[in-house]
């Protein structure tokens, strides 16, 4: 529970940050979104998305239906998306690639 | 542009629907109310009349559908290793929320399960009830997009959650020994009942299917409205055509707007009923169905919104706020556009950032 709570202020903490990959500025931003009820874990991301041109946003879960509703809304969003089970839940990591990966 | 049929149709809601339109139609055949083969308000109201919670002599049954469905649900959860114990983040919230799904429902005459097998016998006056509910919904998407949200929940222990499963098995165990203090209605809907048997298998197989598909009627508009993905819409779409295919088939297909079963046609409060079991659903998470099947996999929020309807039941038929075919007391406008108000300003003021 005590460690549960710590890496939630963490996560939290960190709102976003910035890095620099070469000549473009990517994004990097951590939600967590473990204990909320759905749809809330998928309009965070979403949000999180649409706020970004491209960039990573890694997403804490701790219910498979949420792993469900999150990579579906990547694929949507043509977002590439993987995800591993960790401490109390899934850390899902998409990756979105773009303007210019829009196109087919 | 290629498109992923498959996330955005999945076979497992689609056959969830279809089934659940089938066995609604089926079962009000073998001799539950007429467009009533199962509707999660109106059993859990006939129970708590049953249990002697409510005094409407015609609405008492201990109908074994919402315990079967209950025990499905908790054996697909635990085989599939997603029975777990969750905390309730906000459970006076959801115990209201609850309630106020319950007199929203009681007042349209029906759940939105009740309302598409409604629309499956061809009762057009659930399409105002189909209106007022995508409107509910589409007023909560703009709350959730606001930043509503219940709170967080806690993983627990899996013992409190053995709670639901444990009284549902106790329901059918009375159903079968049939005890002096338990009501059984002598005549109105209360007395039409399909053969038990019929309804447990029924819903055990709904309750399994629900948990494996996450189906919910309110999530469909709702995911719709707010990422564009009709995954779960189409499980109501095929509950729909199921029911009315069904219905077709044995010849209780009736399609008007007037003389309908269990119904009125005070389309207003069609409307706004929905409107509020709309609303109210998207606050919790999920429409009525979905809100039992959570509850029977641990999640103590559903739980307190289960209790919150079966006392929203009691209320609505104590206190004379629910509708019969004849129309909807003045007290039932009163209470859901209250209940409206509640919703609204509970989904503006809650919320973390």
């Amino acid at each position: 529970m005590l460690l549960w709570d710590r890496s939630r202020r963490e996560t939290e903490s960190l709102a976003s940050s910035w890095k620099c990959e070469g000549a473009a500025v990517t994004q990097e931003m951590t939600i967590d979104a473990r204990g909320l009820a759905c749809p809330i874990p998928v309009i965070r991301v979403k949000k999180a998305l649409e706020g970004v041109a491209r960039g990573r946003v890694v997403v804490l879960v701790d219910e498979q239906v949420a792993v469900e509703n999150i990579t579906r809304l990547a694929g949507y969003m043509r977002c590439s998306h993987q995800c591993a089970a960790c401490e109390g839940g899934f850390r899902i990591i998409i990756e979105k690639p773009g303007s210019g990966g829009e196109e087919p | 542009m290629r498109t992923n049929w498959k996330a955005m149709m999945p076979p497992v809601v689609i056959i969830t629907g279809a089934i659940l339109g089938v066995l609604g139609a089926v079962l009000a055949w073998a001799g539950n109310p007429p467009n009533m083969g199962l509707c999660i308000a109106c059993f859990q109201r006939d129970i708590v009349g049953a249990l002697g919670l409510h005094h409407a002599a015609r609405l008492q049954y201990l109908r074994p559908e919402i315990p079967a469905l209950i025990l499905g649900t908790t054996l697909a959860a635990a085989l599939r290793k997603e029975w777990k114990g969750r905390s309730a983040p906000a459970p006076a919230i959801s115990f209201l929320l609850g309630a106020l799904v319950m007199i929203g429902a009681l007042v349209f005459l029906g759940c939105p399960v009740r309302m598409t097998l409604r629309l499956g016998g061809g009762d057009l006056t659930a399409l105002v009830g189909l209106a007022g509910f995508g409107a509910g919904i589409w007023a909560g998407t703009l709350l959730l997009r606001r930043g509503f949200s219940l709170g967080r929940s806690a993983s627990g222990s899996r013992v409190p959650t053995l709670v639901l499963p444990v009284l549902a098995a106790g329901l059918l165990v009375l159903l079968f020994i049939r005890p002096a203090f338990i009501f059984f209605s002598a005549e109105g809907p209360g007395s039409q009942a399909a053969p038990v048997l019929a309804s447990v298998g029924a819903g055990l197989l709904l309750g399994a299917l629900a948990q494996r598909s996450r189906l919910c009627l309110a999530g469909g508009i709702r995911d719709l409205l707010l990422i564009r993905s009709p995954h779960l819409l189409v499980g109501l779409a095929a509950a729909l055509v199921a029911a009315a295919l069904t219905n077709l088939a044995l010849g209780r297909f009736d399609l008007g707007f007037s003389g309908q079963p269990i119904a009125h046609t005070a389309h207003l409060w069609s409307f706004l009923g929905m409107a509020l079991v709309g609303l109210g659903a998207v606050l919790l998470g999920g429409c009525p169905l979905r809100q039992l099947v959570l509850a029977a996999q641990g999640d103590g929020g559903a739980f307190c919104a289960i209790w919150g309807m079966f006392a929203g039941a009691a209320v609505a038929h104590n206190f004379d706020l629910a509708a019969s075919p004849a129309g909807v007391p003045v007290g039932g406008q009163v209470v859901v556009v209250a209940g409206l108000v509640t919703c609204l300003a509970v989904g503006w003021s809650v919320g973390e950032t």
